[in-house]
């Protein structure tokens, strides 16, 4: 084995197809980048849904009729349910405190008595999932006679998280057809530089040069086409995240392991493009 | 040293070569010969099993066409030394470079392959073009970096396909005296052509193939 011989012969290859080689980077970093921005899309739409999650709640109004044991027994079978991780009891007092906290105005002063129902205010786990099973979790709630209506605060939020759920099976969507569609792109524009080499192939197969000899230039040249775009794509995305972060703070979360995986795709997109591609020259 | 038993491989147009029988020992010189299309080339891609013999077998060293596996061709290839008509050196790289990738190939030291090359240029007379690129170099300097790289590798064997096929009769002359004293110090050589006057002026054994088969 001769790597001396592979590496030497790797680097010639770069400067003898340089349009060749510029046209296999850009076309690397050009799908490295889309498939980054994917990532980075997948990555903060889960952020947002996580945080989301996080605050979500939902306020149970008791019908008026029940007993303290009734409440408290209801309250036990929510706290058992799945995902719930506080139950908060309002009386109708306190409903009537925070009614005059937020409008100023005594209810007393108006009505006669209270109108305002008791209600438990349940706080759900980050796990909880708002998307599918939170409706479902009210609806199970309202079923019961004790039960007078669920509120789901967040409505508006809601739509949002479902909104982030169905855009995130788009952009797995989107993600696996830009990958497919790169490596296909990468191994065939590979496959010119190769198909340009043939001859040096054929004679070298006739020296008697193994295929595994002739393979590893090309498989190392691929692999520095796959760095040097990854590296390319890498100064991209770390400034369009940058200049992103500048007009709007704190909106965008770019972890450090983005950069060393977008590296680590162009490497392994370049030389696994290579292999394919080679395969049908041996 | 080389023998072929009986071989036959027929391409799919129907044209090809049958029952080729013979023995080339070492240090032998023999002239394949023939009009264009016989299967001279055939012949010799057999020996190197660019076209694998369907019928009969090829002995080369102690490889033996009916037991080598695909991974083993190479390994034969390296015990034979291939020289073309239409000479096949790299255009990307120089005479110095065209001859040390057959050293390369097969792990050669660097020290050991600097020593071979300029060894296999001095024979070739081609000492002062190492670094000259094949576009730069005449029919026959080329056709002589072609015996070079093929006589570096010291094989067996030396075959030529119609090394003459391209040159002038000056340069042709220049070539054969080139072959004729490789074939002098030892190695065997097998050249295929379809000139039976040149054949005839050297003191070598003919052996005449007319339509894919032995006359």
């Amino acid at each position: 084995m001769n790597l001396f011989y592979s590496v030497r012969e790797a680097f010639s290859g770069f400067t003898k197809a340089r349009i060749s080689m510029v046209i296999t980077i850009f076309t690397v970093s050009f799908f490295l980048f889309i498939l980054s921005i994917v990532a980075i899309l997948s990555l903060n739409m889960n952020r947002l849904v996580t945080m989301l999650n996080a605050n979500h709640d939902v306020q149970l109004f008791l019908a008026n009729t029940l007993t303290s044991v009734e409440i408290d027994q209801l309250r036990s079978d929510i706290l058992a349910m799945d995902d719930v991780v506080q139950v908060d009891y309002i009386s109708k007092e306190k409903a009537a405190e925070e009614f005059k906290k937020e409008f100023g105005d005594d209810i007393f002063a108006v009505l006669e008595e209270n109108p305002l129902p008791a209600s438990f205010i349940i706080k759900m786990n980050e796990k909880s999932d708002m998307k599918t099973n939170l409706s479902d979790f009210a609806g199970e709630l309202e079923r019961r006679p004790e039960v007078d209506e669920v509120v789901l605060h967040q409505g508006a939020l809601q739509i949002l998280v479902k909104f982030a759920h169905v855009s995130r099976v788009v952009l797995y969507l989107l993600f696996t057809l830009v990958f497919l569609g790169s490596l296909f792109m990468i191994s065939n524009t590979i496959r010119l530089i190769i198909f340009a080499r043939q001859q040096i192939i054929a004679t070298m197969k006739l020296v008697g040069a193994t295929d595994a000899f002739i393979r590893r230039p090309f498989l190392i040249e691929g692999l520095l086409q796959g760095f040097i775009g990854g590296v390319i794509t890498m100064l991209m995305i770390y400034v369009l995240v940058k200049l992103f972060l500048l007009q709007w703070p704190g909106l965008l979360l770019v972890p450090r392991e983005l950069y060393w995986i977008v590296l680590f795709a162009g490497v392994s997109f370049g030389f696994s493009a290579s292999l394919f591609a080679i395969r049908r020259f041996l | 040293m080389l023998e072929l038993h009986n071989v036959k491989f027929i391409y799919p147009t129907g044209d090809g070569i049958q029952h080729i029988t013979f023995r080339i020992n070492p240090g032998e010189l023999v002239f394949l010969v023939g009009p264009s299309g016989a299967g001279k080339s055939t012949v010799l891609k057999s020996i190197f099993l660019q076209e694998r013999p369907t019928e009969g077998h090829v002995i080369v060293g102690e490889y033996n066409s009916l037991f080598v596996s695909r991974q083993e061709i190479p390994y034969l290839r390296r015990k034979l030394g291939i020289v073309f008509q239409d000479f096949k050196l790299l255009n990307d790289r120089d005479v110095f470079r065209n001859i040390s990738f057959v050293l390369e190939v097969i792990g050669t030291r660097s020290k050991v392959i600097k020593r071979r090359v300029l060894r296999a240029l001095a024979d070739v007379g081609l000492s002062h073009k190492s670094r000259k690129y094949p576009e730069e170099l005449s029919g026959g300097e080329q056709q002589r970096v072609a015996i070079a790289r093929a006589i570096v590798n010291e094989p067996y064997i030396l075959l030529a396909d119609e090394p003459t096929g391209n040159l002038d009769p000056d340069t042709a002359g220049e070539i054969m005296d080139v072959l004729m004293r490789i074939n002098m110090r030892g190695t065997s050589l097998l050249m295929a052509t379809h000139n039976f006057a040149l054949a005839k002026a050297y003191n070598g054994r003919i052996i005449r193939i007319e339509h894919g088969q032995l006359v």
